[in-house]
């Protein structure tokens, strides 16, 4: 398997495949909240220089992706660039053995070498990742509820 | 080093298969978040753990006993 940083604009069109399979197993309120990606949103960060992608391809095929945005914290704007995880997903059939860890190990290299001091990433409560992000010395910062109001 | 098959005893209790040195890890049919639950299991059981920048280099069983440390 490899993982590396694209663009937006040359994988977004595989990228599309996968997100129903994506927002089917983990997405929450489904009947309230509808699958629909604003594209031209991740087309302006990009434009911008903020979104930052790191895809897993399997034989060449699409199998999972990454997707950051880079900025500075409002509240530490001196501290360097930070990168807000947006979405990660790899299809389940390539999670075998060290791939999950090798993928989220390519997605922080990507991010120190674009100049990213911190990384900001999330795990669903029902399908909690934390044992991994330890283990790859994360250190748990927040807890985020949601409400439908 | 450690005696491998301390190691090769705790991967079989834990994946239920029976392994050696050149067992691929792909082999073992766990993912990622089990894989690192058999870390943590044999860092709790031997002391010892294998450093995240050497997590990569993981092909087969053998390498987990030839990184411990």
């Amino acid at each position: 398997m490899i993982f590396q940083q694209e663009k937006w604009a040359d994988c977004v069109h595989e990228m599309r495949e996968i997100w129903p399979e994506h927002w089917a197993s983990l997405a929450l309120d489904k009947e309230q909240i509808a699958l629909a990606c604003d594209e031209s949103k991740y087309e302006q960060g990009e434009a911008l220089g903020c979104l930052h992608i790191v895809t897993a391809r399997a034989d060449g095929k699409l199998v999972g992706y990454y997707y950051g945005m880079l900025m500075h914290h409002l509240h530490y704007k001196f501290a360097g660039l930070m990168c807000y995880s947006d979405v990660y997903y790899l299809k389940p059939e390539y999670r075998k053995g060290t791939n999950g860890i090798r993928f989220l190990r390519a997605v922080m290299k990507s991010l120190k070498a674009r100049g990213v001091v911190k990384l900001y990433i999330s795990t669903k409560a029902h399908a909690d990742n934390g044992p991994l992000f330890k283990y790859l010395g994360m250190n748990l910062s927040d807890h985020v509820y949601t409400k439908l109001l | 080093m450690i005696d491998p098959q301390v190691v090769y005893s705790i991967v079989e209790r834990e994946t239920g298969r029976y392994v050696g040195r050149n067992t691929k890890i792909q082999e073992l049919n766990i993912d990622s978040l089990e894989f690192v639950d058999l870390l943590l299991q044999i860092t709790n059981e031997t002391g010892l753990s294998i450093p995240d920048d050497q997590l990569d280099k993981l092909q087969t069983v053998g390498d987990i006993v030839m990184e411990l440390v």
